[in-house]
């Protein structure tokens, strides 16, 4: 316990002095354009604009969540479909393949052309943009599955739906989530991206619009907003994997043990 | 003392076989019985390697009475795990037939009838002890859940670990972890124990100690036992009859009668007529590994 305390308080030292060389960068910058604006002016910029930037953020949040959702139902419908029959996999994965290798920000003005500038297009690259990661690691996991622990369910005589719920599933819940830390703070950013081409609010158009009047300190306080929500996004799905699935690291203890 | 190696497969299991009873009388439900409780005939197996096959299993034929113990001794890669998967019918076999009391395997496991041991234990970490051995109770949909939990704790009770119901395995030793594995595979009340290797990660001691506790489950509810070992003296002291194997293709090569007194206790490990066994298995271990010796089955 009290080495978690002091690598906590090693990190926090680490923080503090990134944010202090930030300081002193900042005021040895004397230049008219202030392109090193001070945590004092950034924090100062956040405070001043709370509550835009409570909206915005509540606004691409927003975006992302239902992006996400909709990403993960289908990576997982994929996933699921493809290790089901298997012959389907391979032509289901390249598929995939080939349309998380459009670039989104081409495939953004594309879908504002189709969809207008509305919530679709954010939803739709948000989706696009987390879909991947689950689909791999969910693909994987189920693939990895203990071959044992699938034959015993056979000798047991249990149907594929009896050892998906009860074997499959448990099994690839760690690595579920591990996909998701990745696939949520992909998804803001997506959410972000697609509000370039065209939005009335959101985090992604106030950066847009911080740069467009020179407001460097906004620009700033949106860049840590968005990080923050990442950040979060990521934590929430680490706590909740942890939280769900406390055998995974049983399991490495149980390993060790052998 | 024991009569040689090349005896007929399945003429002397502890339940003799009635001749005067029809074939057709002895049901496939009916414990024991007549019928051996599993057949192989001229089973082969291969593999397809990429760029060639292999030859895993050929032309294995062997008996086990109802009530039988029986082992298959033989070198690792001879094939001995593969005809375990065969009988339990995980595996499909590439010529011969396989029968669990007159079925094939994919309807005794239907059934419900085989309990498998595996080499490793292969508990699910999320379950503890208890909910590991009513798994197989609940994919079946047998009892309710206050009869399975009853049921579970009884078998856990029977491996010596009534106190762990609560635990996950991951907090549970090697051999502990052994023994939920037989606890469960004994859950489903299964016909035929097939054991694949179950205590070859344990130490020496700990091993003893779970062949004789294997012993009294064994006894105690009287089913029959397929074991597969590398371990000599855990398939004399366990079993009526032990096959040996050899390997490449892995084919058998001897049958060996272990007329050992039972009830045995361990003490039975420093007996004259345990090591002569002993001894008799190792050398046609090694001379089935030369591709001479007593060939027979």
């Amino acid at each position: 316990m009290t080495r978690r305390i002091g690598l906590l308080l090693a990190s926090g030292a680490v923080w503090l002095a990134l944010l202090g060389l930030w300081w002193l960068i900042a005021a040895l910058e004397k230049g008219p354009a202030t392109l090193w604006p001070t945590p004092a002016q950034v924090a100062s910029a956040l405070w001043g604009l709370h509550a835009a930037f409570v909206q915005n953020a509540g606004t691409t949040l927003g975006e992302a969540a239902l992006g996400f959702a909709v990403g993960v139902v289908l990576a997982v419908a994929i996933a699921l479909a493809g290790e089901r029959y298997r012959p389907l996999a391979g032509s289901l994965h390249g598929l995939a393949i080939g349309v998380y290798s459009l670039p989104l920000i081409a495939l953004a003005p594309v879908l504002v052309l189709w969809t207008g500038s509305g919530l679709t297009t954010k939803v739709i690259i948000a989706a696009l943009a987390s879909f991947f990661p689950v689909l791999i690691n969910l693909t994987q996991a189920l693939r990895t599955t203990d071959e044992n622990a699938l034959e015993l369910m056979r000798v047991g005589g249990a149907s594929s739906w009896q050892a998906f719920w009860r074997v499959e599933l448990p099994y690839a819940l760690p690595m579920l989530f591990a996909a998701f830390t990745v696939a949520a703070p992909a998804a803001i950013l997506g959410a972000m991206l697609a509000e370039w081409v065209g939005a009335n609010s959101g985090l992604g158009i106030q950066l847009l619009n911080s740069m467009q009047n020179d407001d460097v300190p906004q620009l700033y306080a949106c860049l840590a907003v968005a990080s923050m929500l990442s950040l979060l996004a990521w934590l929430v799905f680490t706590l909740l994997g942890r939280w769900l699935c406390p055998w995974h690291a049983w399991l490495r203890l149980a390993e060790a043990q052998n | 003392m024991n009569g040689g190696p090349e005896r007929v497969a399945g003429m002397t299991g502890p339940e003799q076989r009635a001749s005067t009873v029809p074939q057709s009388s002895a049901g496939p439900a009916q414990r024991g019985g007549r019928r051996p409780a599993v057949s192989l005939r001229g089973v082969s197996k291969r593999f397809r390697l990429p760029g060639r096959e292999l030859l895993a299993l050929h032309a294995i034929s062997f008996e086990v009475s109802g009530g039988e113990f029986v082992s298959v001794i033989g070198p690792s890669g001879c094939g001995k795990s593969t005809l375990l998967r065969l009988v339990a019918g995980l595996i499909e076999p590439s010529a011969g037939t396989i029968t669990i009391a007159g079925e094939p395997p994919g309807q005794a496991r239907a059934r419900r009838e085989l309990g498998f041991v595996f080499q490793e234990p292969t508990l699910l970490p999320w379950r503890t002890a208890l909910e590991n051995v009513t798994l197989l109770l609940e994919v079946a949909r047998r009892g309710s859940a206050a009869e399975r939990r009853e049921r579970g704790l009884e078998l856990l009770e029977l491996v010596g670990l009534g106190g762990f119901a609560d635990a996950r395995p991951a907090k549970l030793s090697g051999g502990m972890q052994r023994r939920v594995g037989i606890a469960r595979a004994l859950a489903l009340d299964p016909r035929i124990l097939l054991l694949d290797e179950p205590f070859g990660a344990l130490d020496e001691i700990t091993r003893q100690r779970m062949n004789m506790e294997l012993l009294n489950i064994w006894t105690q509810r009287a089913t029959t036992a397929l074991l597969v070992t590398h371990n000599v003296g855990e398939a004399v002291f366990l079993s009526d009859r032990v096959l040996v194997m050899a390997t490449g293709p892995g084919r058998m090569v001897a049958e060996v009668m272990v007329d050992l007194p039972r009830p045995r206790h361990l003490d039975l490990l420093e007996d004259q007529e345990f090591f002569a066994l002993s001894a008799r298995l190792t050398r046609l271990l090694h001379s089935g590994e030369l591709g001479t010796g007593e060939a027979t089955a």
